[in-house]
Protein backbone atom coordinates (compact mmCIF):
# COMPACT_ATOMS: atom_id res chain seq x y z
CA UNK A 1 0.00 0.00 0.00
CA UNK A 2 1.23 3.52 -0.91
CA UNK A 3 0.20 6.81 1.78
CA UNK A 4 0.67 9.80 0.30
CA UNK A 5 0.19 12.73 3.07
CA UNK A 6 -0.52 16.24 1.96
CA UNK A 7 0.36 18.60 4.20
CA UNK A 8 -1.89 22.13 3.47
CA UNK A 9 -0.13 25.45 4.05
CA UNK A 10 -1.65 27.40 6.98
CA UNK A 11 -4.24 29.27 5.71
CA UNK A 12 -4.41 27.90 2.14
CA UNK A 13 -7.88 27.58 1.08
CA UNK A 14 -9.47 24.43 -0.65
CA UNK A 15 -9.87 24.81 -4.19
CA UNK A 16 -11.04 22.41 -6.85
CA UNK A 17 -8.02 22.30 -9.21
CA UNK A 18 -8.15 20.62 -12.67
CA UNK A 19 -6.55 17.07 -12.98
CA UNK A 20 -3.17 17.23 -14.23
CA UNK A 21 -2.76 14.82 -17.49
CA UNK A 22 0.09 13.21 -15.91
CA UNK A 23 -1.76 11.83 -12.85
CA UNK A 24 -2.16 8.76 -14.15
CA UNK A 25 1.35 8.21 -15.06
CA UNK A 26 2.34 9.44 -11.77
CA UNK A 27 0.14 7.02 -9.64
CA UNK A 28 1.37 4.51 -12.37
CA UNK A 29 5.31 5.43 -10.99
CA UNK A 30 3.90 5.00 -7.07
CA UNK A 31 3.17 1.42 -8.17
CA UNK A 32 6.36 0.91 -9.85
CA UNK A 33 8.36 2.58 -6.95
CA UNK A 34 6.02 0.05 -4.57
CA UNK A 35 7.48 -3.17 -6.50
CA UNK A 36 11.07 -1.50 -6.37
CA UNK A 37 11.17 -0.66 -2.62
CA UNK A 38 9.47 -3.95 -2.14
CA UNK A 39 12.01 -5.34 -3.79
CA UNK A 40 15.34 -3.60 -1.81
CA UNK A 41 13.34 -4.17 1.23
CA UNK A 42 11.75 -0.79 1.58
CA UNK A 43 11.76 -1.02 5.43
CA UNK A 44 15.58 0.55 5.49
CA UNK A 45 14.36 3.89 3.23
CA UNK A 46 12.55 6.30 3.78
CA UNK A 47 10.54 7.79 0.20
CA UNK A 48 9.89 11.52 -0.44
CA UNK A 49 8.54 13.40 -3.27
CA UNK A 50 9.70 17.03 -3.28
CA UNK A 51 8.22 19.82 -4.56
CA UNK A 52 10.25 23.39 -5.69
CA UNK A 53 9.47 25.84 -8.23
CA UNK A 54 7.26 23.52 -10.34
CA UNK A 55 9.78 20.74 -10.63
CA UNK A 56 9.08 17.32 -8.30
CA UNK A 57 12.14 15.11 -7.07
CA UNK A 58 12.34 12.02 -5.99
CA UNK A 59 14.54 11.21 -2.84
CA UNK A 60 15.45 7.88 -0.89
CA UNK A 61 16.94 8.14 2.27
CA UNK A 62 18.95 5.40 3.80
CA UNK A 63 19.44 4.61 7.76
CA UNK A 64 23.07 3.73 6.80
CA UNK A 65 25.56 6.11 7.02
CA UNK A 66 27.89 5.64 4.03
CA UNK A 67 26.74 6.07 0.47
CA UNK A 68 24.94 3.04 -0.83
CA UNK A 69 26.47 2.63 -4.91
CA UNK A 70 24.30 0.12 -5.37
CA UNK A 71 21.01 0.96 -4.37
CA UNK A 72 21.96 4.04 -6.10
CA UNK A 73 22.38 1.99 -9.45
CA UNK A 74 19.20 0.68 -9.18
CA UNK A 75 17.51 3.69 -8.25
CA UNK A 76 18.62 5.40 -11.23
CA UNK A 77 17.53 2.54 -13.35
CA UNK A 78 14.36 3.13 -11.82
CA UNK A 79 14.12 6.71 -12.40
CA UNK A 80 15.74 7.32 -15.46
CA UNK A 81 12.67 6.41 -17.60
CA UNK A 82 10.50 9.22 -15.52
CA UNK A 83 13.15 11.58 -15.98
CA UNK A 84 12.99 11.46 -19.42
CA UNK A 85 9.30 11.87 -20.08
CA UNK A 86 9.73 14.81 -17.59
CA UNK A 87 7.86 13.14 -14.86
CA UNK A 88 10.51 14.18 -11.96
CA UNK A 89 13.42 16.07 -12.21
CA UNK A 90 15.65 14.03 -10.29
CA UNK A 91 16.47 10.88 -8.45
CA UNK A 92 18.77 11.22 -5.45
CA UNK A 93 19.75 8.34 -2.68
CA UNK A 94 20.57 10.04 0.40
CA UNK A 95 22.69 8.47 3.62
CA UNK A 96 20.78 8.94 7.10
CA UNK A 97 20.44 12.63 7.29
CA UNK A 98 19.02 14.05 10.34
CA UNK A 99 15.82 16.36 10.06
CA UNK A 100 18.16 19.72 9.72
CA UNK A 101 20.69 17.68 7.36
CA UNK A 102 17.53 16.94 4.93
CA UNK A 103 16.67 20.42 5.20
CA UNK A 104 19.60 21.13 2.91
CA UNK A 105 18.25 19.24 0.07
CA UNK A 106 14.88 20.01 0.60
CA UNK A 107 11.84 21.31 2.51
CA UNK A 108 10.65 18.19 4.32
CA UNK A 109 7.52 20.17 5.32
CA UNK A 110 6.47 20.49 1.85
CA UNK A 111 7.70 17.22 0.63
CA UNK A 112 5.34 14.16 0.13
CA UNK A 113 6.30 11.21 1.96
CA UNK A 114 5.33 7.59 0.63
CA UNK A 115 5.17 5.38 3.35
CA UNK A 116 5.28 1.54 2.04
CA UNK A 117 3.46 -0.52 4.56
CA UNK A 118 4.66 -4.46 5.12
CA UNK A 119 2.29 -6.82 5.72
CA UNK B 1 27.19 29.47 -26.10
CA UNK B 2 30.26 27.29 -25.60
CA UNK B 3 31.08 25.19 -28.11
CA UNK B 4 31.56 21.15 -27.31
CA UNK B 5 35.67 21.90 -28.14
CA UNK B 6 35.27 24.80 -25.38
CA UNK B 7 33.43 22.04 -23.21
CA UNK B 8 37.06 19.88 -23.19
CA UNK B 9 39.17 22.39 -22.94
CA UNK B 10 37.20 23.09 -19.24
CA UNK B 11 36.69 19.51 -18.82
CA UNK B 12 40.45 18.86 -19.59
CA UNK B 13 41.13 21.64 -16.94
CA UNK B 14 38.72 19.94 -13.74
CA UNK B 15 40.48 16.53 -14.79
CA UNK B 16 43.94 18.37 -13.92
CA UNK B 17 42.70 19.68 -10.84
CA UNK B 18 41.45 16.33 -9.72
CA UNK B 19 44.79 14.43 -10.51
CA UNK B 20 47.79 17.38 -9.27
CA UNK B 21 45.24 19.75 -7.01
CA UNK B 22 47.16 18.38 -3.78
CA UNK B 23 50.54 19.53 -4.79
CA UNK B 24 51.07 17.14 -7.48
CA UNK B 25 49.14 14.23 -6.21
CA UNK B 26 45.12 13.83 -6.26
CA UNK B 27 42.84 16.65 -4.91
CA UNK B 28 40.75 13.36 -3.14
CA UNK B 29 43.55 13.43 -0.61
CA UNK B 30 43.23 17.31 0.17
CA UNK B 31 39.55 17.43 0.38
CA UNK B 32 37.17 14.97 -0.68
CA UNK B 33 34.76 17.11 -0.70
CA UNK B 34 36.20 19.16 -3.03
CA UNK B 35 37.40 16.22 -4.74
CA UNK B 36 34.07 14.95 -5.25
CA UNK B 37 32.69 18.68 -6.44
CA UNK B 38 35.65 19.03 -9.23
CA UNK B 39 34.90 15.22 -10.36
CA UNK B 40 30.75 16.17 -10.81
CA UNK B 41 31.82 19.27 -12.78
CA UNK B 42 34.31 17.36 -14.82
CA UNK B 43 31.71 14.80 -15.53
CA UNK B 44 29.11 17.79 -16.67
CA UNK B 45 31.30 19.14 -19.04
CA UNK B 46 31.81 15.73 -20.91
CA UNK B 47 27.94 15.85 -20.95
CA UNK B 48 28.03 19.18 -22.37
CA UNK B 49 30.50 18.64 -24.61
CA UNK B 50 27.83 15.81 -25.88
CA UNK B 51 25.17 17.90 -25.81
CA UNK B 52 27.08 20.74 -27.57
CA UNK B 53 27.52 18.41 -30.68
CA UNK B 54 23.88 18.40 -31.09
CA UNK B 55 23.24 21.88 -30.38
CA UNK B 56 22.25 21.55 -27.22
CA UNK B 57 22.96 23.93 -24.47
CA UNK B 58 21.49 23.45 -21.01
CA UNK B 59 21.23 26.75 -19.39
CA UNK B 60 20.02 27.83 -16.16
CA UNK B 61 17.43 27.66 -14.55
CA UNK B 62 16.93 23.94 -14.78
CA UNK B 63 20.34 23.56 -16.50
CA UNK B 64 21.29 20.19 -14.19
CA UNK B 65 17.42 19.25 -14.74
CA UNK B 66 18.51 19.45 -18.75
CA UNK B 67 21.11 17.15 -18.69
CA UNK B 68 19.71 14.77 -16.71
CA UNK B 69 16.40 14.50 -18.79
CA UNK B 70 18.96 14.32 -21.65
CA UNK B 71 21.67 11.86 -20.65
CA UNK B 72 18.30 9.66 -19.21
CA UNK B 73 17.18 9.70 -22.93
CA UNK B 74 19.88 9.20 -24.91
CA UNK B 75 23.25 8.01 -22.95
CA UNK B 76 21.19 6.10 -20.70
CA UNK B 77 24.67 3.70 -20.21
CA UNK B 78 26.15 6.34 -18.27
CA UNK B 79 23.13 7.93 -16.32
CA UNK B 80 24.14 5.89 -13.13
CA UNK B 81 27.68 7.11 -13.60
CA UNK B 82 26.79 10.83 -13.68
CA UNK B 83 23.79 10.64 -11.08
CA UNK B 84 26.22 9.12 -8.47
CA UNK B 85 28.65 11.93 -9.27
CA UNK B 86 26.26 14.70 -8.91
CA UNK B 87 24.52 13.37 -5.75
CA UNK B 88 28.12 13.22 -4.25
CA UNK B 89 28.56 16.90 -5.02
CA UNK B 90 25.26 17.83 -3.45
CA UNK B 91 25.94 16.38 -0.59
CA UNK B 92 29.21 17.90 -0.54
CA UNK B 93 28.49 21.64 -1.29
CA UNK B 94 25.00 21.13 0.76
CA UNK B 95 25.48 18.42 3.51
CA UNK B 96 27.52 18.65 6.39
CA UNK B 97 31.45 17.99 6.52
CA UNK B 98 31.10 14.91 8.50
CA UNK B 99 27.94 13.86 6.56
CA UNK B 100 29.72 13.82 3.59
CA UNK B 101 32.05 11.91 5.32
CA UNK B 102 30.30 9.55 6.23
CA UNK B 103 28.83 8.66 3.45
CA UNK B 104 32.16 8.74 1.46
CA UNK B 105 35.07 7.55 3.97
CA UNK B 106 38.44 6.63 3.42
CA UNK B 107 39.47 6.29 -0.15
CA UNK B 108 35.95 6.00 -1.58
CA UNK B 109 35.94 9.77 -3.43
CA UNK B 110 39.20 8.52 -5.62
CA UNK B 111 38.53 4.84 -5.84
CA UNK B 112 34.50 4.99 -6.69
CA UNK B 113 33.93 8.35 -8.01
CA UNK B 114 36.96 9.07 -9.87
CA UNK B 115 38.54 5.82 -10.64
CA UNK B 116 35.41 4.59 -11.39
CA UNK B 117 32.25 6.86 -12.21
CA UNK B 118 33.84 9.41 -13.89
CA UNK B 119 36.17 6.68 -15.61
CA UNK B 120 33.10 5.21 -17.32
CA UNK B 121 31.57 8.30 -18.03
CA UNK B 122 35.21 9.02 -19.88
CA UNK B 123 35.62 6.41 -21.76
CA UNK B 124 31.86 6.84 -23.36
CA UNK B 125 32.69 10.35 -24.13
CA UNK B 126 35.56 8.92 -25.70
CA UNK B 127 34.28 6.51 -27.32
CA UNK B 128 31.52 8.92 -29.05
CA UNK B 129 34.17 11.43 -30.56
CA UNK B 130 37.20 9.13 -31.26
CA UNK B 131 35.27 5.66 -32.52
CA UNK B 132 37.21 2.14 -33.42
CA UNK B 133 38.46 2.12 -36.54
CA UNK B 134 35.80 -0.11 -38.46
CA UNK B 135 37.42 -3.55 -39.07
CA UNK B 136 39.66 -3.59 -42.29
CA UNK B 137 37.61 -5.39 -45.12
CA UNK B 138 39.05 -9.06 -46.05
CA UNK B 139 41.50 -8.62 -48.47
CA UNK B 140 40.59 -11.60 -51.32
CA UNK B 141 43.38 -13.54 -51.97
Amino acid sequence: MITIGFRPKAGESPRPRRMHPQINLFLKMCEHLFEFMQEQDGRDVEVFFARDSGSISLYLMTKAEAYNFDLSRKLSEFAAPYIDRGLIDSATLLPASSHEELEAFFDPKRALRIEIQHA
Amino acid sequence: MPSSAEHRVKYQANRQLLDTGNNGTPLSTLDGCWAAIVAFYAALHLVDRVAARINLHPTPPGAHAARLRFVSSQHRAIFADYNDLKVASEIARYGTLNQFNRAFPGTTVQDILVNQKLVAIENYVNLIFNPPAPPAAATGS
